[in-house]
């Protein structure tokens, strides 16, 4: 895929659709409801269990001491 | 008695400023010292910059928040650090020009026992001639004052597309060193969304312009996300976005000027290239705001405080190495400057020791590489580890800063909302852990799988709508703010 204004030569650095696309069904499970409450209340777990693994971690005691 | 000073009330500095003021009694000072009478939630600017939010749903007046919270606030933009006092003013102190309108505008010296630099950056329209709303061409979201001016001239092309005529959309970063991909991404999918809207996507050429080498890098070196029971490159991730919303990505580009209609940038091939439009949002790159420091004799000593890109010198590793030779232990963790053990920097105030993306040049030598991202959820998280080691400092529960907040081992949610309406709502939610790969704990994605995932659906939107409110919650300090996690 090129811009309009950007000649064929200079598609090294220009996006190609390689890519997979959706299929039909895909495109309506991410509106479906039932689904998407469920992938809502995962992906909030999901999240809260990574934040908590970011959380400061306390110095080793046995750690030299910063310069 | 001890006195923190806060510069920035951004999202690291308000974090920093409230967090100290929950955790130290009250006989100890909390100052914050910011330009801006508000908060801006920043993340949800991009809405404002589409017209689907109004600019007072995103931003906060501090001054109530910081009288009710018995902060000291003063509304002044900070330009010089003395770190050692000078003979007439014996102990450190910071010099900053008042910004409230109609005030006096001499300086105010502010001195402190505690300094937290979370200043932010300063958005650089003027390293390309002709990029941003104040004398150049473009739009920005940067700020809640700059979205409302893209939300007003992205509303005026799609009028001329409802009268017919063809437009070109161009959205992304206005110079080979950008950060903050992911903001042009949202932005852009969300503009796409708005032309469906209006019933005039058919008419309108939507370019993402990019300094990223490929889709999806979003200055993080990219991501392998798992997905649909594969372990997919974010390029493939993203790129699937594009290919299905139909829009068009140049990657790898350094834009050298911008004039009315034309966009000349360069790409890492070396070869220069025009692009025309009709609207265009381009992001800045960012330095540091420009502050000096001054010893007690008055001589400069800002290279003892700041890196020469204007951000602050704190723990990290700045050792120059090439790519392969980077170790997630560069990265810092206490953000506490080497030579004034009291002045720390958080958020994008610090510097970074090096980029996460692999540096690329063009065979012209032009830097064309994402620089590293440190908004948002890290700063804030950052911030509160700052906050809390200066307290137990100040308390005397710790001689050093014990928390230890290094981007390698913090994780970061990206929820890119492509599209409104609570039932119809669409959003890329990614999330990774760590932000700065670690090869050595994952060989191979250098990421730990389990939290490094994305997903597009409703599910996402709600998730930004959920960040949205509960930040603003936060920022506006109601009752139990602080549980709020960063």
């Amino acid at each position: 895929m090129t811009t309009k204004d950007t000649p064929m030569t200079t598609q090294t650095y220009v996006a190609k659709i390689t890519v997979p696309t959706p299929t039909a069904t895909t495109l309506w499970m991410r509106g479906f409801l039932p689904w998407q409450l469920w992938r809502f209340v995962w992906l909030n777990l999901k999240m809260l269990r990574m934040i908590s693994l970011s959380h400061p971690t306390r110095r080793d005691p046995s750690a030299p001491k910063a310069p | 008695m001890a006195r923190v000073v806060i510069l920035g009330a951004g999202i690291a500095g308000h974090t920093a400023a409230m967090v100290l003021r929950r955790t130290l009694p009250k006989e100890h000072v909390v100052c914050v010292v910011s330009p801006k009478p508000d908060y801006n939630w920043i993340p949800s600017n991009i809405w404002v910059g589409v017209g689907r939010m109004a600019r007072e749903k995103v931003v906060v007046p501090l001054a109530p928040i910081y009288a009710r919270l018995g902060i000291e606030f003063i509304q002044a933009s900070a330009t010089e650090i003395h770190p050692a006092g000078n003979p007439n003013h014996p102990g450190p102190y910071i010099v900053a020009t008042p910004t409230t309108p109609g005030a006096a505008t001499e300086s105010v010296e502010v001195a402190y026992d505690w300094l937290i630099n979370a200043t932010g950056p300063k958005v650089r329209f003027d390293r390309t001639p002709g990029l941003g709303p104040d004398g150049g061409h473009t739009h920005s979201v940067c700020t809640d004052r700059h979205a409302v001016d893209a939300a007003t001239a992205l509303d005026a092309a799609i009028q001329r597309m409802k009268a017919g005529e063809r437009q070109t959309l161009v959205v992304g970063m206005g110079h080979g060193t950008c950060t903050c991909e992911g903001a042009a991404f949202e932005y852009t999918f969300n503009v796409e969304h708005e032309l469906r809207r209006h019933g005039v996507r058919d008419l309108a050429d939507l370019v993402y312009l990019t300094n990223e080498a490929e889709l999806g890098d979003f200055g993080v070196d990219g991501l392998v996300i798992r997905n649909g029971g594969f372990h997919t490159p974010s390029s493939v991730f993203a790129g699937s976005f594009f290919a299905e919303r139909s829009v068009q990505a140049i990657l790898g580009a350094h834009v050298q000027a911008i004039e009315p209609g034309l966009i000349r940038y360069e790409t890492l091939d070396g070869v220069d290239h025009e692009q025309r439009y009709d609207f265009a949002m381009l992001l800045p790159p960012f330095t540091g705001v420009g502050l000096k420091a001054f010893g007690a004799q008055g001589e400069d000593i800002t290279d003892t405080l700041f890196a020469p890109s204007g951000f602050t010198k704190v723990d990290a590793d700045y050792t120059p190495k090439p790519y392969e030779a980077w170790k997630p232990t560069d990265w810092p963790s206490t953000y506490r400057n080497p030579t004034w053990k009291n002045v720390f920097a958080v958020g994008i105030a610090f510097a970074p020791p090096h980029p996460i993306s692999r540096p690329r040049t063009s065979p012209r030598g032009t830097v064309i590489s994402p620089a590293p991202p440190r908004t948002g959820m890290p700063s804030a998280s950052m911030a509160r580890a700052v906050a809390e080691n200066i307290a137990d400092m100040i308390l005397g529960r710790a001689t050093e800063p014990e928390r230890l907040s290094s981007m390698a081992n913090m994780g970061a949610a990206c929820v890119a909302s492509a599209g409104s309406g609570f039932w119809a709502g669409n959003a890329v939610a990614m999330t990774m852990f760590p932000i700065v790969p670690d090869y050595t704990r994952w060989p191979g994605a250098g990421r730990d799988e389990r939290f490094t995932f994305g997903e597009v659906g409703t599910a996402g939107h709600w998730i930004k709508l959920v960040l949205h409110h509960l930040f603003l919650y936060k920022a506006r300090a109601k009752p139990f703010w602080w549980m709020v996690p960063e």
